[in-house]
């Protein structure tokens, strides 16, 4: 089992990063908080240093978030052989499949996991098509698994939802594990001060302090957790998950913000 | 400048007529059938939207609606647009089939194994993407146009400038479509993994507490200030978009009714500023608009 980190690359030294082969970097929810490439050095050198593999995670994009992430993607190649693309952005996918452009990895955020907490109580008692809805991955279906083979597809990212996942069991692919930050939802950009009602217009990424706020919902029984500009709840036991799916083979866990 | 197409939802049969007098050029529409809901129950795994009573139930419907629509020489649209298991998909394609066969126009998707199996059939159903597939960028357009598909739904979540620079270099052999009344979110469609029930809050309905301050998402009623982009419409025809959807599947018809009256009179350009849009939006639904349920902003 390969165990990864994903950091802050804003702050690589500010975190210990215990011994592993391979670090996840970027942002998985705002284009706006993906690096430039001169901000990345110290990760860069990091890298080097302790000889580990780099996974660039990236978001859902618009044109600019795409020009910029291709932008990126140039100067990295001059600096680093081989990395991972975490794409949440199926233009981004389109792209750097014909640019030959990193090893693309299907994004959690597309995968087609049903990640509301709320629907681990179905398991209780489930009609059992029910229960087969709510452990499959949406994407993760005959055809569309081979169309994704002409985009070199062999990894796809899962979160750790209370209820089972399956993978299906073609020895094909691999899947990387998040934990413990289970995604629910994605603003446009962050709540302004932490208020719904008023969602920032033009945000200023550079303000963005990565914090974890901790909201709750009386009703759900879980803290929910705003991460800039997403909702996200936790679940850090994945020893089941890792004993019903053989094919997972890479835990991913968060240490950009802190959990406990 | 092309010819625009109002979009409008329906969930009876009864329902269309009426809103295509009104001036739709085109309804959509889910359609939940009880050997479903018996498997799957009725939250929104199916179209994205919940209850039953905001689809249809039966094949027959799906004739009646066509009849009728083409009557008008307008089009309707089935909506499948949620994501499906493995196990779900004899049930989807049955309902594709049917809907084929009794002589639909068009289907909203966003599960790309029911577009691969749409093009394996040769189906002569026209795709259009739904706004659960995410599409801010024009790359995203050239990645599905591999699926054959005629018309993209533009995310509700996009600025008016991101819109028009996506318009400006974006592929001209599909049109677009934007939603432009009711149910604006904070969430992004594509995104929000929130289940949508019947019984229980959905995640824009749930009250959050963040120490001592209370969140409330969407607190406002749609139904009494409803979102709408009409400040919004000439600038999103200029930028070449063409189809304007009118949300709130299960909406009363009346509401529904209004909106497309009001859409078109903007459209056709009754009201020379903002001011009189915002005062005939005041005198059809019996409130001044908020900034807050601005579209597009």
């Amino acid at each position: 089992m390969e165990i990864c980190y994903k950091i802050d690359f804003r702050r690589p030294d500010k975190i210990e990063i215990p011994s592993c082969k391979r670090i996840y970097f970027g942002h998985e929810t705002c284009e706006k908080l993906l690096p430039e490439f001169n901000e990345i050095r110290k990760l860069l050198e990091l890298s080097e240093k302790r000889n580990l593999e780099l996974t660039f995670v990236t978001p859902f994009l618009t044109d600019k978030g795409i020009e910029k992430v291709m932008r990126f993607l140039e100067e990295l190649k001059t600096a680093v052989q081989d990395f991972e693309i975490v794409v949440s952005d199926w233009g981004l996918l389109h792209l750097i499949s014909s640019n030959k452009t990193g090893i693309p990895v299907i994004s959690r955020f597309l995968t087609g996991q049903q990640t509301d907490f709320r629907l681990n109580r179905f398991e209780k008692t489930p009609p059992l098509e029910m229960e087969e809805h709510l452990a499959s991955c949406t994407l993760l279906k005959k055809q569309s698994l081979a169309f994704f083979d002409r985009y070199g597809i062999e990894r796809f990212e899962l979160s750790n939802t209370p209820q089972t996942v399956k993978t299906g069991d073609c020895d094909k692919y691999r899947y990387s594990l998040y934990i413990p930050f289970i995604p629910l939802s994605i603003f446009r950009t962050c709540p302004e001060n932490f208020d719904f009602n008023h969602i920032r217009e033009n945000c200023n990424s550079r303000m963005c302090k990565r914090n974890r706020v901790e909201w709750s919902n009386p009703a759900s029984g879980y803290k929910i957790y705003c991460i800039d500009n997403a909702l996200y709840y936790a679940n850090p036991d994945y020893e089941a998950k890792l004993h019903d799916n053989m094919y997972i083979d890479r835990i991913v866990c968060d240490i950009a913000t802190p959990f406990l | 400048m092309k010819q625009y197409n109002i979009v409008a939802p329906i969930c009876s049969v009864r329902e269309v007529e009426p809103v295509l007098k009104a001036g739709a050029g085109e309804v959509y529409f889910g359609i939940m059938p009880e050997n479903w809901i018996k498997k799957y129950g009725n939250a929104d795994f199916i179209s994205r939207r919940q209850n039953e009573k905001a689809h249809l139930s039966t094949y027959n419907d799906l004739s009646e609606i066509v009849r009728i629509a083409s009557d008008y020489g307008c089009e309707s649209t089935l909506a499948l647009n949620a994501r499906y298991s493995e196990n779900q998909m004899p049930y989807i394609y049955e309902i594709l089939n049917e809907w084929e066969a009794r002589g639909g126009h068009s289907v909203i998707a966003a599960d790309m194994e029911l577009l691969l199996w749409l093009d394996g059939k040769g189906s002569r159903l026209r795709r259009q993407l739904s706004v659960m597939t995410g599409i801010f960028n024009k790359h995203s357009v050239g990645f599905f146009k591999q699926f054959d598909i005629s018309r993209v739904v533009l995310p509700r979540e996009m600025a008016m400038e991101e819109i028009r620079e996506f318009m400006k270099y974006t592929n001209r052999e599909v049109d677009y479509e934007i939603i432009v009344m009711f149910q604006k979110c904070e969430f992004i469609d594509s995104f929000c993994r929130f289940y949508h029930s019947v019984a229980e809050e959905h995640g824009c309905q749930m009250t959050f507490l963040c120490g001592n301050m209370k969140m409330n998402h969407l607190n406002n009623n749609d139904l009494l200030t409803p979102f709408c982009a009409a400040c919004k419409l000439h600038a999103l025809r200029e930028t070449g978009i063409t189809n304007f959807k009118i949300a709130g599947r299960a909406y009363p018809a009346e509401l529904i009714i209004k909106s497309i009256g009001f859409i078109k009179q903007t459209l056709d350009n009754y009201f020379p500023s903002y001011v009189d849009i915002q005062n005939n939006y005041k005198s059809i639904f019996g409130r001044s608009c908020r900034i807050k349920n601005c579209y597009y902003r």
